[in-house]
């Protein structure tokens, strides 16, 4: 759903501008407009994303979008790729973000050694269900906390 | 098995999910279809792009198979989509599956595959394990496929695991020999085999050096949904991602019908506006890929339009 507003400015007239120097960090929630205000300079930022340890990770969340996230989503499709890939070696639509972020690690580290045992070709889609199955059954057995 | 068009032909749909129709396309048609797919880039190396087939073609052959497909099976309003090209070097390695890529939008359809004379082979072949004998002997895996247009299955030790689209999840099957239950059908080039969307099938070029050409054809009274559309695993979005121009302009219809269902005709109505003014800006602004920002202020543009162009209807 696209949502119009009525002053197009209104977010100029509302915002802070706060000056960060090399080592500062700004900690936003993320429901906070930003934009930044460098615009004759070549800085460089990094933005690190931080979510509690209990928060729980769902599929129907991922799966929920309209076409600028899935364009988003598709610009780093080997990333998204391995998300969904979590929720089926757990065999759950929920899961921890510990566990989201242990059997992510994992599909990504055995993916890339795949990868590399091919000559650095990306993974079919045949082989990539086979390593995600491999895994789901790991789980299943025992492993990464699963069983 | 290979049949003239008639009613013979609803019925081994209706009841075995497949028939087969002698010379559906004529030498020129298919070699115009075999120019067509020499013509594009390789992509024999991973991760296999899909190749469609291009336009000109797909404009002589699709009323053609539109109006086989309306005198031999219901509903009788055909539309025929896209025509994807398999080569046998990469579609054998798939193993038995049902469907294809077509599934992602299209929860029903008929796969209408037709080899094209390519390699030293004479004619073609193909499996396919008709659905009432999966039925008897493998009701499970009978129910996953029918639930599943793009159903993979995994070969494991002493098993059969199919990855369950639907649901979510892998299904571990007992073992089930499946050459042994399919029919393996020789097609003579020109041929076209016309098969459900559930039925399990794979190639059974040991070459690997022929070329099938696959056309997606659905009834007139489809309903698109997003929910079946975005209804996905690690590979469907793998996939999707993958022909992320198509399918972001597929999504993209919902978004600016505002609406999380539509008929078919509107929906095919909005995707041509779309493709048509997301061709005018890429020359307008002399370049080959509109950013982000761009599409984004070309569906809202759209958005605008529709809306306006209902609100003065229903004045009107």
């Amino acid at each position: 759903m696209t949502i119009a507003v009525a002053d197009p400015n209104l977010l100029e007239g509302l915002a802070h501008t706060p000056t960060l120097g090399p080592g500062d960090c700004l900690v936003m929630r993320n429901d906070v407009f930003h934009r930044t205000q460098d615009k004759e300079t070549d800085r460089l930022a990094i933005s690190f994303r931080v979510f509690g340890s209990t928060t729980v990770v769902s599929r129907q969340a991922l799966m929920d979008m309209g076409s600028a996230k899935f364009n988003n989503m598709a610009r780093v499709r080997p990333a998204f790729a391995r998300r969904f890939a979590a929720f089926q070696i757990a065999g759950c639509d929920q899961i921890s973000n510990v566990l989201y972020d242990t059997l992510h690690d994992e599909l990504t580290k055995r993916e890339y050694n795949l990868q590399l045992a091919g000559g650095g070709t990306e993974l079919d889609d045949t082989d990539f269900e086979q390593l995600i199955y491999e895994l789901a059954q790991e789980y299943r057995g025992g492993a990464f906390g699963g069983g | 098995m290979a049949l003239s068009a008639g009613d013979s032909l609803d019925t081994d749909l209706k009841v075995h999910g497949f028939s087969v129709v002698s010379n559906a396309l004529s030498v020129a048609e298919l070699h115009s279809l075999s120019t067509d797919f020499e013509s594009m880039p390789d992509a024999s190396r991973p991760p296999h792009p899909p190749r469609f087939v291009s336009t000109a073609p797909r404009q002589i052959i699709a009323p053609k198979l539109g109006a086989l497909v309306e005198k031999i099976s219901s509903p009788p309003r055909a539309r025929v989509r896209s025509g994807i090209y398999q080569p046998a070097e990469q579609t054998a390695k798939v193993g038995w599956h049902t469907g294809s890529i077509a599934f992602f939008s299209f929860p029903k359809y008929l796969n209408v595959w037709i080899p094209l004379p390519s390699g030293s082979a004479p004619n073609a072949t193909i499996g396919v394990v008709d659905p009432s004998v999966l039925r008897r002997e493998g009701p499970e895996l009978a129910e996953i496929a029918e639930q599943n247009g793009s159903l993979r299955l995994v070969a494991s030790e002493g098993k059969l695991v199919a990855y369950d689209n639907f649901h979510r999840r892998y299904v571990e099957l007992p073992r089930l020999d499946l050459d042994k239950l399919g029919v393996r059908l020789t097609l003579n080039w020109g041929d076209a085999l016309i098969m459900r969307n559930d039925v399990l099938h794979r190639s059974h070029d040991e070459r690997g050096d022929g070329l099938a050409v696959s056309f997606c054809v659905v009834g007139a009274d489809t309903i698109m949904r997003r929910d079946h559309l975005l209804n996905m695993g690690a590979s469907k979005f793998r996939q999707m991602a993958q022909l992320r121009a198509r399918f972001l302009r597929e999504i993209a219809v919902f978004d600016i019908a505002q609406s999380d269902h539509l008929p078919l005709a509107e929906y095919d109505e909005l995707l041509a506006e779309l493709i048509k003014r997301e061709h005018d800006a890429l020359q307008r602004l002399k370049v080959s890929q509109l950013d982000y920002d761009q599409f984004d202020d070309l569906v809202y543009e759209l958005t605008n339009d529709l809306r306006r162009r209902c609100s003065s209807e229903r004045l009107g």
